[in-house]
């Protein structure tokens, strides 16, 4: 993937890139969204109600709840009350979805981060050492080739089967309460939610590496006499860095979509078991909250990319190759 | 010139298979495995004896034995069965992500590099915040929307992976277009269609077939991954994602065969695929 080269001179430009884009971004994309969910077939009024409600408690109730305004005003008013921290209210729980929201934010979260933190040091480590020397290069090629093909679910499932169930190092499910105790219990999910993405950014590095590697100025450095890891620091690494936190940067954004599927799998009570729960149930405001959080994280990614970028690649400054 | 040309794309199917063949035994061996897969997708009732939803409630979680190869799952059903007849739908669904994201993607990628300009940018940006909106999450948004099974995760990963398809593409089509045989053909005054289709699109063949190969393998683990959470393909169906859910509670009773087997069957077809789009990329890349 190479990186992006594109030219941002005026300060005016860069105020539409990094603030007007984005927002314009999460405004569009959480439009479609409150349009897509509120045109879904099934009527919350029913699920409320029952089927034995008169047309006229029918209509009151339509009423209170606001749904026979414009839709546009309807998703105004939502978007403005979730900026203030209301969600609306869990037609399952019966509960304002911010309290829903809550204690499972820092359940994904550390997870996220745990996995992050794999992802970067695995990931990144091994790509360097795949992209350095010429004897693990093909090794690293083929962990990393397989290790893309592992979904979360199937090594959550080995995961459990080994670490868990035959030699009962970890615990099967939950988050665990104490701070040490979530480390312990959020192990083997973290473990199964990172190799795929370790996997992903080991390749890129590998090969970002390996393509500067083999660069003309790489070369007149090796052959001015520079010391071999001088070398790799300064010109190599260097280099490979824009294509390499732009995919780690992607993984980390990513994290939380998996997050979905490995919280299911271990049972653990965080944003994603609720979001897979809540759209089973079709309890839309708790779908809508979790998906505008997630969509304000990718956005947030994408210009953090792009900000990066542009600090590591002065051709992006000076508007000029 | 128009003999030649008539002639050209009947031959050309064959003529990439055997040129992949002949070279590299990987991606051979990738081919195999696949056609394997499909094979036992078709005849999934010649290779067994059971049927694939039979309860039976006596021969419920058993291990490995003669009778039953991968022993039985919780409902007694033959897992081995399971697994063979759990190949369609498993390889169905990522089929038709896979056309849709290809030819639309291709499409995209093509029209905004023949034309430039502010059209070509819109493209880009949309295309660019598509790309940072992980597919398996759209497809867990399109089930709210659409309801419970396939149809709705297919649609959604079809939009979601066009990105994927486009930039790649994208970036060899404006390559492509700078080259002197572009010219060449509208000097001729050949329309810009014909150029497109019959000498651009086919110079870059193999790199849109390298992207399909690729979008196969991810579209198959999110698919899984949506039927594995309960949001996909519904019980009492077979599909490799909802068996490895559907064994889950036998991981914990130490019986992991069905979850292992199927979730096996996935990483081998996965890594077929993926394996095969990346030899086909740098053949592609070569040439």
């Amino acid at each position: 993937m190479p990186a992006k080269v594109s030219r941002v001179r005026s300060s005016g430009s860069r105020l539409a890139r990094w603030v007007l884009a984005p927002v314009a971004t999460i405004l569009l994309a959480s439009i479609a969204l409150y349009v897509a969910l509120s045109l879904a077939p099934g009527d919350p009024l029913t699920a409320v109600l029952g089927d034995k409600a008169t047309p006229e408690q029918y209509a009151a109730l339509r009423h209170q709840m606001g749904l026979d305004r414009p839709l546009l005003e309807r998703y105004w008013d939502w978007f403005t009350s979730a900026l203030h921290g209301d969600f609306g209210t869990s037609l399952t729980y019966r509960q304002p979805v911010s309290d829903l929201l809550a204690p499972r934010i820092g359940i994904t979260l550390s997870l996220a981060v745990y996995a992050g933190v794999i992802i970067i040091v695995v990931g990144v480590g091994l790509g360097l050492i795949g992209g350095a020397t010429r004897k693990a290069g093909p090794a690293v090629a083929a962990v990393s080739g397989l290790g893309v093909a592992v979904p979360t679910f199937v090594a959550a499932q080995v995961l459990i089967a080994v670490f868990a169930v035959n030699l009962g190092w970890f615990p099967v499910l939950g988050a665990g309460d104490s701070p040490s105790e979530r480390v312990v219990h959020l192990t083997l999910p973290a473990i199964a939610l990172s190799i795929g993405f370790s996997a992903y950014v080991a390749q890129v590095t590998r090969a970002a590496v390996g393509e500067e590697r083999t660069r003309p100025h790489v070369e007149t450095a090796t052959g001015r006499g520079l010391a071999g890891g001088w070398v790799f620091r300064r010109h190599v690494v260097r280099n490979a860095s824009i294509p390499i936190v732009t995919v780690a940067a992607l993984a980390v954004a990513g994290l939380f979509a998996g997050a979905v599927v490995v919280e299911y799998a271990f049972s653990l009570g965080g944003l994603g078991s609720l979001l897979v729960q809540s759209v089973g149930a079709k309890d839309y405001d708790v779908v809508l909250a979790i998906a505008l959080v997630l969509l304000v994280v990718f956005v947030l990614t994408t210009t953090f990319i792009d900000l990066v970028q542009f600090a590591l690649d002065p051709r992006m400054r000076k508007g000029g190759n | 010139m128009t003999l030649a040309q008539s002639g050209a794309p009947a031959s050309t199917g064959s003529r990439v298979g055997t040129r992949i063949r002949s070279i590299d035994p990987i991606a051979a061996a990738c081919v195999a495995v696949i056609a394997c897969v499909v094979l036992v997708a078709v005849l999934a009732p010649l290779l067994t004896s059971y049927d694939p939803d039979s309860v039976d409630i006596l021969s419920a979680n058993q291990g490995p034995s003669a009778q039953h190869l991968l022993g039985t799952d919780a409902l007694g059903r033959d897992v081995w069965t399971r697994l063979l007849y759990g190949a369609r739908l498993s390889l169905f669904g990522p089929a038709v992500v896979t056309v849709i994201a290809t030819v639309v993607g291709t499409a995209i990628a093509v029209g905004g590099a023949w034309r430039m300009g502010w059209i070509d940018r819109i493209l880009v940006r949309i295309l660019d915040v598509l790309f940072a909106f992980p597919a398996l999450l759209f497809g867990v948004l399109a089930v709210a929307v659409l309801g419970q099974g396939l149809l709705a995760p297919v649609i959604a990963l079809s939009i979601a992976y066009i990105p994927y398809v486009a930039r790649v593409i994208r970036s060899v089509a404006i390559r492509q277009r700078h080259l002197p045989y572009i010219e060449a053909c509208q000097l001729i005054g050949y329309s810009s269609w014909r150029t497109a289709t019959r000498h651009l699109l086919r110079n870059i063949r193999l790199f849109v077939v390298a992207q399909a190969t690729l979008t196969f393998g991810y579209a198959l683990i999110d698919l899984a991954a949506i039927s594995f959470i309960g949001l996909g393909v519904q019980p009492p169906t077979a599909e490799w994602g909802l068996m490895v859910s559907d064994g889950a509670s036998s991981v914990l009773n130490g019986n992991p065969w069905e979850s292992l087997a199927a979730g096996l069957m996935i990483i081998v077809t996965v890594v077929a695929f993926n394996v095969l789009g990346e030899r086909i990329a740098a053949r592609a890349e070569r040439a």
